[in-house]
């Protein structure tokens, strides 16, 4: 027998715990980087002022039973009533016994003056069910946006009904599930380039609340360090996945075994982006999966998918290890005009950084783009933004522990609550990590899910909202240095669907160009602000490329910047319907 | 009696060359060197000029007594070849003596020829075989010889001479460890005053019989009395193994800060920290580990882990591929050395260690993986494809494995519950998820067996041992089932084959006794109780049975 054999194995490395407690690197050294030449944004928590003082409730507190406990839930930046600001929505859970009055899905209408206004009921949104993720698209055109939301039972359909009220339209819509499903991403896509959303929904395992198995020492995958805790979601079955057809009257049907979803096996779906990664003019799909292949869904141009993470280098990390991918960001880091991907893992799963060299193909660069050493936390939420408007996008990822037993007996290496990480983009594909500089939104510690960003106060910087598990969520206030400028742009489907989602969007400015695209969900089974946001630095002009679901290209040029455009497909730029600084 | 007055006492002589043995074999974990390396070289022969007295007297009566005083007088001198001489004429006077045997052979034994030696102490045990030092030199010879079985027999005899003999007992377990008989030496140390020789002895043996927890328990409790490093060294690598790598890291931390210039210290605390991607503190370790001892294996290995890891691929090339000429039989090196020279944009250079890592048994399925990629740059996509799928479907595996682990163990929790049919469901979902698992099909026909669903049962088993007939629990099983429906020479013939495979099943032996004894062969069935109560005397079914076939054969 040599024991030596047993050193450095990577399955071993896959499972072990963070070391790098916050004690062992300060976060104050972390914040001596190179991109601190210049200001940055500073984010404030003005959660409580604004009127978000609701706790989401998610799981025990104190223990998990079941994974489904800590798996959080995802939030949107919605504008249901199309007044040019941003509302908010939140999924909500329960608890497994006594759930707290107060809980469940909530809707805040954007006052327009920093505050919102908690209007659920008089929406018709109430929901006490286990909900889940959430996608938002206008999925009949009717110039309003929907809300689909997951939930672990049935996933619900909710219609705009244009008056401030929203109508369950599940079962009318033909969405009605047979048995109980995890659902967790989703995604509305204009598959075939017919107008018409349709609707990919992943699942997340199958698991049973009442004969599941418990916490256990004995148990694999029922425990952690020594501690029970939730099993899995090794150990667990995997779900198979769902597509529906938008029949264009309301109406959805399961094609999932038409377009190949059905085949899609062994992987534990989470957030599901859409994204034309190959550039072919047809959108795809990506999915993160937790601890298993994260899909690739690559459009065949006839209504049905491949599923490609393999070969195209997303389904696990550099090495071939299965990474838990839980929330992606979708941007141009190296600003080549190409769609990379961000995917946020695991404890001592540093979060993946994914370089597209434009055909979808996908480089996994993390170990060099300096995110590769931060893996103390399991992240959740992430966006790849332009925080501080200097033209280059930077990361912002929120954390959350899924052992709230750790935290009393772990205090310093698994905290119960973990602080918000930001990188700085360094101009030269690389980020810095940043520290306390970037204020209190950042470094206070929380049990975080789902993440949404967007410009709620159109002051013209990306702001943040993360939802924190049995607490009320955060609204992090995006300070902006004032010296850089910036350009929104909303598009308008007309041959497209009216949401755009799927469009691509090149922006130009001062020699650089920056890829962008709207999605349906993104972040951690989230939705951020439809309106794309680019920072322009000193630059005070803009030319713009738009890739339209329909496959038609639009070119605008010399767009004025610190101002939104919203550009209606074949028809240009709609007059009367932006906002500027 | 005879003896060399001035040489060191045979005892003291003795236990240093073994303490020499045993403080390498403590660190066997690590070196695994085998003992045989252990010998020495053999004194030139000087020339003989004995005393003119004694060489008067032996020419005027050349007897046994003079001769032996003329060996006596070289042995005085360290003239060990001289001594061998004279005794050797002694010997040609008195061939059947023990303690000339044994004199010329330790003669011998000084001048570092045990081959010499041997025959002499081979002699002398057979004439004498209660003299304990002669069994403790032979037996170190055969070590040296590497005749361990015979050291075996030789160490057995001294212990049953001076059952309290620290050098027998060292001897006897070590000879035990090399020779893989792990359930001999728990049973030889069973009770026995641990020091932490025998402490890692016995943890390796308790490892081996996959006894991690025991392992790790003697370890602790030697660790009480004794900070050496090499006690906490095999508790960090009993910890690794056990895939408790934190408790590892503090182990190997403690011994790094109680001894900081201690290099198994260092190395193993270095190991930890690269296994648990702690790189903060392995970093400046690993550099200091580097300007120390630039070329040694274990430091070049782990600082090349660390560099591949930490994305410092071309240092991690060049310090692998040093590591990988000092040892080339570790798959996790080639596999590291492979992925550096991948990152390097090498994939040309990265497929032979690739490759090197497989064959050399690297299981895990990035292997596969990395060697897809590699080959796919370098043109050869048939090849790539076919990795991929290798790759694939150890993951699949992999995945089914854990899934079909897990409904196993919720099945046993559902078992001890007493839910006997939820538990019977949850192993058909694991036996459904990763079939290969044999284990986990065992398990669901011994639940089958308790719900009386025997004929589901014996089509279990029976599929088990088509598949594996050294599959020793499933032919008791087997042997269970026919007996009880009557078939006492299928049963006999199934507990045959679970002894075969299992030597140490008790229960299989009892069992086997109990079918021949029903069969009236009384005899065998008495050998095999035999061996039952050989392993386990206190077995009380066994001590009963034994019983009740003597008093059987006596009526036959």
């Amino acid at each position: 027998m040599n024991f030596t054999n047993h050193w450095t194995r990577r399955r071993l490395l896959r499972s072990l715990p963070a070391f790098c407690a916050p004690a062992l690197l300060p976060r104050g050294l972390r914040a001596a980087s190179a991109a601190a030449s210049s200001a940055f944004s500073r984010f404030v928590d003005i959660a409580a002022s604004a009127g978000l003082t609701q706790p989401m409730y998610y799981g025990g507190v104190e223990y998990a039973t079941y994974i489904l406990e800590i798996t959080g839930c995802g939030c949107a930046f919605i504008d249901y009533d199309n007044d040019g600001w941003m509302d908010i929505f939140l999924v909500s859970g329960k608890w497994l016994k006594d759930t707290p009055a107060g809980a469940g899905n909530r809707l805040y209408h954007n006052n327009r003056d920093g505050t919102f206004t908690d209007v659920t009921e008089k929406a018709g949104l109430k929901d006490l069910g286990w909900g889940m993720g959430v996608c938002v698209a206008d999925y009949d055109n009717d110039g309003y946006d929907d809300l689909f939301v997951t939930y672990y039972g049935q996933n619900k359909l909710y219609h705009n009904n244009g008056n401030g009220t929203f109508t369950d339209v599940t079962e009318k819509a033909g969405l009605l599930q047979q048995g109980i499903h995890y659902g967790s991403g989703c995604t509305f896509i204009e598959r075939n380039r017919n107008g018409l959303l349709d609707l990919f929904v992943s699942n997340y395992i199958e698991i049973d609340i009442v004969n599941g198995p418990k916490p256990s020492l004995s148990i694999p995958n029922c425990n952690y360090e020594g501690v029970a805790t939730n099993c899995g979601p090794m150990g667990l079955a995997a779900p198979r996945h769902y597509f529906y057809r938008n029949n264009g009257n309301g109406t959805f049907t399961d094609i999932s075994k038409e377009t190949g979803i059905a085949d899609l096996q062994g992987s534990f779906g989470l957030t599901a982006v859409v994204m034309d990664a190959d550039e072919d003019g047809w959108p795809d799909i990506f999915v993160a999966c937790d601890s298993t292949f994260s899909f690739m869904l690559m459009n065949n141009h006839d209504g049905t998918f491949r599923e490609e993470g393999l070969l195209r280098g997303l389904a696990t990390n550099s090495d071939g290890q299965r990474m838990s991918g839980m929330g992606v960001g979708l941007g141009d880091f190296d600003l080549d005009g190409h769609l990379d991907i961000i995917r946020t893992h695991f404890y001592n799963q540093p979060t993946g950084v994914f370089h597209n060299d434009g055909k979808g193909n996908f480089e996994d660069v993390s170990a060099t783009s300096g995110l590769g050493q931060e893996h103390r936390y399991i992240n959740w939420g992430v966006g790849l933004f332009d925080f501080d408007n200097d033209g280059y996008p930077d990361i912002l990822i929120d954390s959350g522990t899924v052992y709230p037993e750790l935290g009393k007996i772990f205090p310093t290496r698994f905290p119960a609550k973990t602080p918000r990480l930001v990188f700085r983009n360094n101009g030269n594909g690389t980020f810095s990590e940043l520290g306390d500089e970037t204020g209190p939104g950042i470094s206070t510690a929380h049990n975080s899910r789902g993440a949404a960003f967007a410009d709620f106060d159109n002051d013209g910087d990306m702001d943040v909202l993360i939802l924190n598990r049995n607490e009320p969520p955060s609204l992090l206030r995006n300070d902006a240095p004032k010296d850089n400028h910036w350009i929104k742009i909303r598009l308008e489907g007309t041959k497209s669907n009216r949401s755009a989602i799927g469009a691509r969007v090149l922006a130009h400015y001062g020699g650089k160009v920056q890829a962008q695209s709207v999605t349906s969900q993104c972040s951690y089974i989230s939705v951020n602000d439809p309106r794309l946001h680019f920072g322009l630095g000193a630059n005070t002009t803009a030319d713009f490329d738009i890739f339209w679901p329909s496959g038609a290209k639009e070119s605008y040029k010399e767009l004025a910047a610190d101002k939104l455009h919203t550009i209606r497909e074949g028809q240009g730029v709609v007059p009367g319907r932006g906002f500027s600084k | 009696m005879l003896s060399f007055r001035h040489l060191p006492p045979v005892a003291r002589a003795s236990r240093h060359a073994a303490g020499t043995v045993l403080c390498l074999a403590l660190a066997l974990p690590v070196l695994a060197l085998p003992l045989a390396a252990q010998t020495r070289a053999q004194t030139p022969a000087p020339a003989c000029h004995p005393p003119q007295t004694l060489e008067a007297k032996i020419k005027a009566h050349p007897d046994v007594a003079g001769w032996t005083a003329l060996g006596n007088y070289y042995g005085e001198r360290q003239q060990y070849s001289c001594a061998a001489k004279a005794l050797q004429s002694a010997l040609r006077l008195s061939p059947h003596s023990a303690q000339l045997h044994y004199l010329t052979g330790l003669a011998y034994y000084e001048n570092h020829q045990c081959d010499e030696a041997m025959p002499h102490f081979r002699s002398s045990v057979q004439a004498d075989p209660s003299h304990l030092p002669t069994h403790l030199l032979f037996a170190t010879c055969l070590v040296r010889a590497n005749q361990l079985p015979d050291a075996e027999e030789q160490w057995r005899a001294a212990l049953k001479i001076d059952p309290t003999s620290d050098m027998a007992l060292h001897g006897l377990s070590r000879a035990l460890i090399e020779q893989h008989k792990y359930a001999d030496e728990i049973e030889a140390l069973h009770g026995a005053n641990l020091d932490p020789p025998l402490a890692v002895d016995l943890a390796i043996a308790y490892g081996n019989a996959g006894m991690l927890d025991n392992a790790i328990a003697v370890i602790t409790k030697a660790m009480r009395t004794s900070d050496d490093v090499h006690l906490s060294s095999n508790l960090v690598a009993l910890y690794v193994k056990a895939q408790r790598s934190d408790e590892a890291e503090k182990v190997a931390q403690k011994a790094y800060t109680n001894h900081p210039d201690d290099f198994l210290a260092q190395i193993d605390y270095m190991r930890t920290l690269v296994l648990n991607g702690d790189w903060t503190p392995a970093r400046p370790l690993g550099q200091k580990l580097l300007e120390e001892k630039p070329h040694d294996f274990d430091v070049l290995y782990t600082n090349g882990v660390l560099e591949r890891q930490d994305g410092q691929y071309e240092a991690a090339r060049d310090h692998l591929k040093e590591a990988a000429q000092m040892n080339q039989q570790m798959p996790n090196l080639f596999y590291n050395l492979g992925v550096a020279l991948a990152r390097l944009h090498d994939p040309a250079g990265a497929i032979e260690p690739l490759r090197t890592a497989i064959t050399l048994g690297d299981k895990d399925p990035e292997v596969h993986f990395e060697l897809a990629n590699a080959l796919r740059l370098t043109g050869q996509a048939d090849e790539a494809r076919q990795e991929m799928v290798t790759y694939q479907q150890a993951v699949r595996d992999e995945q089914n494995r854990t899934l079909s682990a897990s409904k196993a163990s919720e099945a046993d929790t559902n078992l001890q519950k007493g839910d006997l049919q939820h538990a019977i469901a949850l192993y058909r979902e694991a036996v459904a998820a990763f079939p290969k698992d044999t284990m986990v099909s065992y398990k669901l026909a011994l639940a089958l067996d308790k719900a009386g669903q025997t004929d589901e049962e014996r089509t279990i088993l029976q599929q088990l041992i088509a598949a594996d007939p050294t599959f020793a629990a499933a032919q008791y099983q087997l042997g269970y089932l026919d007996s009880r429906s009557g078939d006492n020479a299928a049963a006999e013939q199934h507990f045959r084959s679970a002894v075969t495979t299992a030597p140490a099943y008790v229960d299989a032996w009892i069992s086997l006794a109990a079918t021949l004894g029903m069969e009236s062969k009384f005899s065998e069935a008495q050998q095999a109780v035999a061996m039952a109560l050989r392993i386990d005397p206190q077995n009380s079914q066994a001590q009963q049975l034994n019983h009740e076939l003597g008093a059987a054969a006596q009526k036959h």
